[in-house]
């Protein structure tokens, strides 16, 4: 168990290297200079010069890349080009929007998943069945972005319910920060949600074809304590790393809902950056996500390990 | 009153009749075997005395237990009378136990579930239990997971959980199947003797006739979802009144008629000390790597005109030497030569003379080719030799030599049956004209009556093509009846080599003398009497 | 009910191809002419489904704007496929071998990045437009395709009748072209309609945010930008384009799920 965790966390590393060398790479190569675009076209060559070795642009890429690498190691994420401000400070500002907001889409996903899930798996190729898979069809074709459109139009601009958009802070009443998250996550869950009871629902079925299972109900368990006792526990490995991939789904998705609901989020940073060619925020934002895409695929992995024995003790 | 009693149980899947008027009875402590080839309805009618058929079957007749009329239950009576009255052993120990549960907890589930005990002293029970059962110490095992145990172990957890609540009936469908016979042996001596110390009685589902002989107080034999015939063991025996009983049992011991060859001093195949090796995951993450010898040390020759069996258990390095021979391989230590010419550099028109008919009729064919391609595929090995003119020719003649017509080359492959796949996969073999064919335990996956088509055309034509062969088989009964020469392997290793008649009557080794000994005999009533 | 999805996914995605196909030749009204004074009509006999807020006909820009979706995700699909599958093939082939793990890790690690995020920065910094696009969901495109391919080609090396064709001394390469990749065709093809249908709905969501097509081509995402400020009181404008790529990406889907349970040989046995 203990070496299979430690086997995954080297590969862990070894995948966040890469990916920090590709990230850096892929922004290196991009067309356009931050400080001439910072200062106009009309700016003076030395200007520009000056604000390139201001921003330690004049620097070899070799040791740009490990003073950016060790810095966020130690949580300095550099200083942003356009706002001269700690790139740390404005993440962490715009964490506590985008994190909350992916994992309240994963919780409304999960709860609509597995009940759905395990009673069309229960119900299979009756009505009940086909009535969860038809809608699920519909809900892994509606995109999120405009499901949030008309969510804002019926329960915003027509009932009141909830606002159209905007979010206040945490400081200003945790009950009106998560209504105002409310329905971003449901637009953001509602395709995961679609995705995850397809794949609890066919887990299921397959599980409950194997042996074992005749087994349990040759010993005298109900179809129903089959399911929870012996089934479920198997079915859910498929389900652990669909719930895992929905997470970077749900955090890249999170960008665009974000800009339905001028949210002030992690996806509104990185757009703002982009356009302002501000690099280093880029850069940093789009590590964060990838570090926390792989970081939860790797938990994902030490679960299976204990949800299943076969893992926990290979060779 | 019967302990079991099924009275003209029709089973009916869509319009497909699966069973037909199936009736017979049970008595405490007594054993009944069902014995038939594979879509005979015998599972069905296993599946059938618990209520666990196929949602879609339609049910008729009456099954009663004891007094009670099993078909009208519902699922909660019936739950109650699963596993605690009538106990169920599969086929398959692989899969037939939760991978994520220890086994000490499968088993004291089902004690918990049937009686009032708690949680302790159901793990109490289930250690007795595994004592039972032989897997000792019971303390160490019942804390496994089921892939930390051979398969002949978990077939004792699975038997463990039938017996645990002392149970009437015990259902064992195939219990011994898919294992090797010294473990078959030690399975089938426990459910003996479980049943008998108990008391139970038990339905056994086998198509091994020589299993049936040892073990059965009663014998029904099933053909085509019906009853044919049902009788005392030793009755049926000495008194086979269907046609179709007889069939079965002359060919479970078909001996084949070996036509005389002439054996050549000229070596065809030369093994030399080879060894084959696997390297093992490491244990550790900078420990040197560990290595798997698959096959150890193993030379053998086999000359112009033999017919060699290999025998040996699953694992034994069969496979692993058979791919060897084929060039498949790569060899560790050691040397393959065909015609005197290593293998691994062997030129096409050497290679030509080894060809090799696969275990399995239903993989061993691209399911998107015609027969015709399929039979030319050999022929790439030669594409540029005056060989590989009239194919066409050629492919009708092969088709009519291993008994099929040569309309049949326009078919796909999933229009035929398991024997005749067999037939078709002979013909790729000896399309090209080969020396020497490999057969991989060509037989294991037929029935005993297709199964002894198979050997008679495998013998017929090696005379006929001049061939020689590499038999390759776990059943003693095939070796016996095809080769004249015979090897034993065990754990990469050869045992054993001589006559064949001379191995298996009087074996030298102690493992080719318990192999032999393991092996279920067909009685020989009719001398008896 | 399993011939009733593939029918209903044919029937939704020729309406969708059809529309696309007969935009080539002729469409409702010129969508390059604006006409002010005509915009923001809803439904009516003249413009069936409207118009915009340039007076632009709405089923003109939907009809031009399917063929812009199709033509990105397809491309997108090519590339997952014809990168993706040879890869798949080689790491089965090579199974265990360095050039497996290099495949299959650099796979591992596309599959980590948070596809949308990378699709806009590409776009972003290599600037916004229908090619970029259509690689930046291409390359997210490969990893499924090769995993997909490796994991059914691995199965098939198993059988035996791969053994035969290796006696036959067939090299690796023959024997994936003649005998694998013929196998696991009928899986590439399902698993191409899905990926299509997620090129659909990634394209919209780039051209959403303005980085995938742009103006004055139309597309749906687009279209679904320019409508988000009058949605309260123009409602159509967002409900027909949404409802064009629920049309497309339902219709794909059910086709894959159509195609799946009539090629899948076990289900289709279970139904003989």
């Amino acid at each position: 168990m203990l070496r299979y965790i430690l086997k995954r966390a080297i590969s862990l590393i070894i995948s966040l290297c890469l990916a920090s060398i590709i990230i850096f790479a892929v922004v290196e190569i991009a067309p356009g200079d931050p400080a001439s675009f910072m200062l106009g076209i009309n700016a003076q060559e030395d200007t520009v010069a000056a604000l390139r070795a201001e921003l330690g642009l004049d620097q070899d890429k070799l040791s740009r890349y490990f003073t950016w690498v060790s810095g966020m190691i130690q949580g300095d994420f550099g200083t942003s080009y356009t706002y001269r401000s700690p790139v740390a400070e404005m993440i962490r500002e715009r964490i506590w929007v985008s994190l909350p907001l992916a994992l309240y889409a994963l919780l409304i996903s999960t709860l609509i998943a597995f009940p759905a899930g395990i009673y069309a798996a229960t119900q299979r190729g009756k009505s009940g069945d086909l009535a969860v898979m038809g809608a699920t069809q519909f809900g892994i074709a509606i995109p999120n972005f405009w499901f949030a459109m008309i969510l804002v139009v019926i329960f915003a601009l027509k009932l009141r319910w909830f606002s159209a958009g905007g979010f206040l802070g945490w400081e200003n009443g945790i009950f009106q920060s998560i209504k105002s998250l409310t329905l971003p996550a449901i637009a953001l869950a509602l395709p995961q949600a679609s995705i995850l009871s397809r794949v609890m629902r066919s887990a299921l079925i397959e599980t409950l074809s194997e042996d074992y299972i005749r087994t349990a109900r040759a010993k005298g368990f109900g179809k129903r304590a089959v399911i929870w006792r012996h089934a479920l526990r198997n079915a859910l490995i498929p389900v652990l790393t669909i719930i895992g991939l929905q997470f970077s789904f749900l955090m890249a998705g999170a960008i665009i809902i974000e800009q339905v609901f001028f949210l002030p989020g992690l996806g509104r940073l990185v757009f703002q950056a982009i356009t302002q060619r501000d690099l280093i925020v880029v850069e940093s934002v789009v590590m964060l996500l990838v570090f926390a895409v792989i970081t939860v695929n790797f938990i994902v992995d030490v679960t299976y390990a204990i949800t299943d024995p076969r893992l926990r003790r290979r060779v | 009153m019967s302990i079991l009693s099924v009275e003209n149980l029709k089973l009916k899947i869509g319009s497909e009749s699966i069973l037909d008027n199936i009736s017979f009875r049970l008595d405490q402590g007594r054993i009944l075997a069902i014995t038939g080839e594979s879509g005979s309805g015998k599972s069905m009618t296993a599946l059938s005395v618990i209520q666990l058929q196929p949602k879609n079957a339609i049910l008729e007749g009456e099954i009663f237990f004891h007094d009670q009329e099993i078909t009208k239950k519902d699922e909660f009576e019936l739950c109650k009378i699963r596993g605690a009255k009538i106990g169920m052993i599969f086929q398959e120990p692989m899969t037939a136990l939760n991978p994520v549960k220890t086994v000490g907890n499968q088993i004291s589930e089902t004690i918990i579930l049937h009686s009032t005990k708690n949680k302790r002293a159901a793990d109490k029970e289930t250690l007795k239990i595994l004592e039972r059962v032989g897997l000792s110490p019971a303390a160490e095992f019942k804390k496994r997971y089921p892939h930390e145990l051979s398969g002949g172990q978990r077939q004792r957890v699975v038997i463990g959980i039938a017996i645990a609540l002392k149970p009437s009936i015990i259902i064992a469908d195939e219990p011994t199947t898919a294992l090797d016979v010294t473990t078959q042996a030690q399975i089938l001596a426990l459910l003996k003797k479980l049943v008998t110390e108990d008391n139970i009685a038990m339905v056994l589902i086998t198509h091994d006739l020589a299993v049936v002989a040892d073990m059965a107080d009663e014998i029904a034999v099933m053909q085509n979802g019906a009853i044919v015939e049902i009788d005392e063991t030793q009755n049926l025996f000495r008194n086979m009144k269907h046609q179709y009983t007889r069939s079965l049992f002359a060919a479970s011991g078909h001996s084949v008629n070996l036509p005389i060859t002439e054996v050549n001093s000229n070596p065809l195949l030369t093994i030399k000390n080879v060894t084959c090796r696997y390297r093992l995951a490491r244990t550790k993450i900078f420990s040197k790597s560990d290595y798997f010898t698959a096959v150890s040390n193993v030379s053998f020759d086999i000359k112009n005109g033999e017919r060699v069996g290999l025998v040996g258990e699953s694992g034994c390095g069969k496979s692993t030497l058979t791919r060897a021979i084929l060039g498949l391989e790569p060899i560790y230590n050691g040397e393959i030569n065909v015609d005197n010419q290593n293998i691994l550099k062997a030129t096409s028109s050497t290679r030509k003379n080894i060809q090799v008919v696969f275990q399995d009729p239903f993989g061993s064919f691209n399911p998107r080719h015609k027969v015709s391609t399929l039979l030319k595929e050999p022929f790439y090995l030669i594409k540029n030799s005056p060989e590989a003119k009239n194919i066409e020719n050629k492919i009708d003649k092969v088709l009519e030599d291993v008994g099929l017509s040569a309309k049949d080359k326009n078919k796909y492959i999933h229009e035929f049956s398991g024997g005749q796949r067999q037939r078709i996969a002979i013909a790729r073999a000896l399309i090209i004209k080969p020396k020497l064919v490999i057969f991989d335990e060509a037989v294991s996956a037929l029935d005993v009556t297709v199964r002894a088509q198979i050997l008679d055309l495998i013998a017929e034509l090696a005379s006929e093509y001049g061939l020689s062969y590499l038999f390759i088989s776990h059943d003693l009964s095939v070796i016996r009846s095809i080769t004249d020469r015979c090897l034993v392997m065990k754990n990469g290793k050869i045992i054993e080599e001589g006559s064949t008649k001379k191995v298996l009557e009087q074996p030298q080794n102690a493992y080719t003398q318990i192999l032999i000994s393991a092996a279920p005999k067909l009685p020989n009533f009719q001398t008896e009497l | 009910m399993r011939s009733g999805s593939f029918i209903s996914g044919v029937l939704l995605s020729a309406l969708v191809v059809i529309a696309a196909g007969i935009s080539f030749l002729w469409v409702p009204f010129d969508i390059t002419q604006l006409s002010i004074p005509d915009k923001l009509q809803t439904p009516n006999e003249v413009h069936w489904l409207g118009t915009d807020h340039f007076g632009r006909d709405i089923l003109s820009m939907i009809m031009i704007g399917a063929r812009t979706s199709l033509a990105v995700a397809l491309l997108a699909v090519g590339i997952g496929f014809f990168i993706g599958v040879p890869l798949g093939l080689v790491a089965a082939t090579k199974k265990n071998s360095i050039i497996d793990e290099i495949i299959m890790r650099t796979n591992d690690l596309i599959f980590a990045f948070p596809s949308l995020v990378i699709a806009i920065l590409i776009t972003a910094l290599f600037g916004a437009g229908a090619m970029n696009a259509i690689i930046a969901i291409g390359i997210f495109n490969i990893p499924v395709f090769a995993r997909v391919s490796r994991g059914a080609a691995l199965s098939l090396w198993q059988k035996e009748f791969i053994l035969a064709a290796r006696v036959s001394g067939k090299s690796d390469l023959r024997i994936s072209a003649e005998h694998i990749f013929p196998n696991i065709a009928n899986l590439l093809i399902v698993q191409g309609t899905i990926q299509f249908s997620l090129g659909i709905l990634a394209e919209a969501g780039l051209s959403y945010v303005g980085l995938g097509t742009q103006p004055p081509i139309p597309s749906w995402g687009r279209m679904l930008a320019d409508a988000q400020t009058m949605v309260s009181f123009a409602p159509h404008l967002a409900i027909i384009p949404g409802t064009a790529i629920i049309i497309t990406v339902l219709g794909l889907n059910l086709l894959g799920d159509g195609l799946r349970d009539l090629l899948d040989p076990r289900v289709r046995k279970s139904r003989e």
